[in-house]
């Protein structure tokens, strides 16, 4: 058990900067997710933490360690990859005893642990088989079992369940997080699955570009984003974005966009007196629109055009247009919408978030 | 199957798309359309193409090897190819041969020694130049070199190389107080003909052995060595326990083909010593070669040259039922 701390790290690979002045503390006992789209640095700054890449400059502890320049073996740390690199000439047992011969565990230990991990993961049946005679679920049991028999001060986790098929992630998804309710290990965890990210991290980092766009509880990175990339790529279907500008008065500044002008949420609204005139981003999620009855609440209604349906069974995403310009919501199932059709939505007062056009950054709350 | 059956189909269509496009059918492609008509016989079209290979080994292989093997108990000889049958006699009298019997031990050092040299130096290399450094296009080009020069024009290089009167390893040699001038006669004296015979040897077969072994550390995937990495292997551990096993099938099917290659091969003692001195660095296949053809004893040749047929023949068959027995993902 222990905090993992980055400090000022960063990695280039040539002339690429992979991950920029990254600063991070992860707690004791907390399961940190680091997400973005492919390319921003969350598996380089995971392996730097593992010490399977040299970081360009910066600190990194593990606990109050200063690992920078100790050995990925020595760093009390377990990794568990994308595609599990089990030992295939090894069988399940070996696998898992491998590391803990090397480190000179006694028989009585690897075996007590070994049996611990088996009877977590559901693996007695199978410690005689080789990974090949495993499916892709059973094999990923097996690379998070030999992370557990380590006992290691933090598990980390690369994409650990991207080759696994739709239903058998989800259900993996809720095993690891009880497996961490469980143990309470500290864990690094890599995806590049947003969902994913969202359901299993206490804390998430969006990193995009390199560059940490925000750590914060999966609750704020989705009621309060930070800049206008974490409003995007947190949230399905992602948030609907239009182009304004800030009108109005100081006491009550609108974002008008063209089309409709809309109330500034009140959290932004004194941030956006001091910003009259100027160019914002108004964004607004498809799942906080409604069609507008009695029993709507206050906002701005517009008459948009229905263009696609797609039907969920539980909900509809609807695409509409708004002159040129496209949005979607989603909608109650039952409210069949028909493609081609006009339907009244409603932007409440204050679900929207506005951004500075050009930093991109949210205005301060 | 399935892909058997399209191929046969279609120059039976072709065939007949041209038959059936103009009137005056010529004559090239009615013979087009009749041998479309055949293939369309599944085994005749099978065996048609399969029918090179066979001829291939019929007559270049099997029938050779089948008249060798005849010699080997007849008189045979290039004045006498009509021969008599003496039964055992020519392995009785090889085996009484002290040539023989060096050549044999020879054999034996210079496979063994040839492939534990290029096994152990070509680790190493394949590891240095998998690792990144400036200029490494290069030196993998150039290391490629021995493989690719044809083996009689480096033999004869290094014969010069080699030679008693203008080896320039000797002049470099005296001149920088190795050893005195002249230096060492290098073809010239038993142990160290066959040590240079040893070395010319596993100089033309290390790019090979080095380039197979990249390819199998490449082979092992990143994550493995990584988690490995991860659970306290050392690079030796890494070697031995992670590297090696994965990579074993290749191994075993490299050794086994240049084991066997090395047994029957000549061609680097022929060209640089001819067994001398004194018949002293014979292989079983030169001297095969020079009481065979050059003295014209075919029997007594024959004999020699297959003496070792049933040893390979079984270690062949073991090591592909053991690699069957291995066969990881």
């Amino acid at each position: 058990m222990a905090t993992v701390e980055l400090q000022h790290v960063t990695k280039r690979f040539g002339d690429v900067l992979a991950v920029n002045d990254l600063n991070l503390k992860i707690k004791d006992q907390e399961f940190l997710v680091f997400v973005g789209p492919s390319g921003c640095g969350k598996t380089t700054a995971l392996r730097m933490v593992a010490g399977l890449e040299q970081q360009s400059g910066g600190n990194i502890y593990i606990g109050d360690r200063l690992v920078n320049d100790v050995a990925p073996k020595d760093r009390d740390i377990a990794m568990v990859f994308q595609n599990y690199a089990l030992y295939p000439h090894m069988n399940v047992e070996q696998n898992l005893a491998f590391g803990l011969k090397l480190r000179h565990v006694g028989k009585a230990e690897i075996k007590r642990r070994i049996d611990g991990a088996a009877q977590i993961l559901a693996l007695g049946h199978l410690l005689k088989r080789r990974p090949r005679e495993l499916s892709g679920g059973q094999r990923q049991r097996v690379a998070v079992g030999r992370a557990i028999v380590r006992e290691p001060a933090a598990f980390l986790m690369d994409e650990p369940l991207s080759n696994l098929d739709a239903k058998l992630r989800i259900q993996t998804r809720a095993e690891i997080q009880k497996l961490h309710q469980r143990i309470r290990t500290t864990t690094i965890y890599v995806t590049h699955d947003q969902v994913e990210a969202m359901t299993m991290g206490e804390r998430i980092a969006v990193m995009h570009d390199g560059i940490l766009q925000q750590l914060d509880t999966p609750e704020a990175l989705y009621e309060r984003p930070a800049n206008l990339f974490v409003a995007g790529f947190i949230g399905s279907p992602a948030m609907n974005f239009f182009k304004g500008k800030i009108v109005g008065t100081p006491d009550a500044p609108l974002v008008d966009v063209g089309l409709f002008s809309v109330a500034v949420p009140s959290p932004q609204r004194a941030a956006a007196s001091r910003a009259l005139g100027s160019e914002v981003v108004y964004g607004v999620r498809p799942e906080h629109m409604f069609v507008r009855d009695g029993s709507s609440p206050e906002g701005v209604t517009v008459e948009a055009k229905v263009e696609v349906v797609e039907y969920l069974g539980y909900e509809e995403q609807v695409y509409c247009s708004l002159d040129s310009t496209s949005f979607n919501v989603r909608l109650p199932a039952q409210m069949r919408t028909h493609v081609g059709g006009r339907i009244p939505l409603t932007i409440p007062k204050d679900r929207g978030h506005v951004f500075d056009a050009k930093t991109e950054q949210a205005l301060a709350a | 199957m399935a892909r058997a059956s399209s191929e046969r189909v279609m120059p039976a269509e072709a065939g007949r798309e041209r038959a059936s496009a103009a009137a005056p059918v010529p004559i090239v492609s009615r013979i087009g359309g009749a041998v479309g008509q055949l293939f369309e016989h599944e085994w005749v079209f099978g065996y048609t193409m399969i029918a090179p290979a066979i001829l291939y080994i019929v007559l270049l292989v099997a029938y050779p090897f089948f008249v060798a093997l005849r010699f080997t108990v007849t008189s045979a000889s290039v004045s006498e190819p009509i021969a008599s049958f003496v039964g055992l006699r020519n392995f009785v009298d090889i085996w009484n041969d002290d040539i023989f019997r060096r050549a044999l031990i020879n054999t034996f050092v210079f496979t063994i020694s040839s492939q534990v040299i290029q096994a152990f130096l070509g680790t190493i290399l394949a590891f240095l130049l998998l690792r990144p450094f400036r200029g490494r296009r290069v030196v993998r080009a150039l290391f490629i070199i021995p493989f690719t020069v044809p083996v009689a024009i480096g033999a004869i290089t290094w014969s010069w190389m080699l030679n008693p009167q203008y080896s320039v390893l000797n002049w470099v040699g005296s001149h920088i107080g190795l050893f005195p001038a002249p230096g060492p006669n290098w073809l010239g004296e038993e142990q160290l003909a066959m040590i240079s015979v040893i070395v010319v040897n596993v100089w033309r077969g290390l790019p090979f052995t080095t380039i197979l072994l990249m390819a199998g550390i490449t082979a092992v995937p990143q994550e493995i060595i990584e988690a490995a990495a991860l659970d306290a292997a050392g690079f030796f551990r890494r070697w031995n326990d992670i590297i090696v096993p994965i990579i074993a099938p290749i191994l075993f099917i490299a050794l086994l083909f240049s084991f066997v290659s090395q047994f029957t091969d000549m061609t680097v003692v022929w060209l640089l010593t001819r067994g001398n001195p004194v018949n002293t660095t014979h292989v079983l296949a030169s001297y095969a070669f020079e009481v065979g053809i050059v003295s014209g004893d075919l029997g007594r040749g024959a004999a020699i040259s297959l003496f070792l047929f049933p040893v390979l023949l079984v270690a062949a068959i073991v090591m592909l039922r053991y690699l069957k027995s291995q066969q990881l993902d």
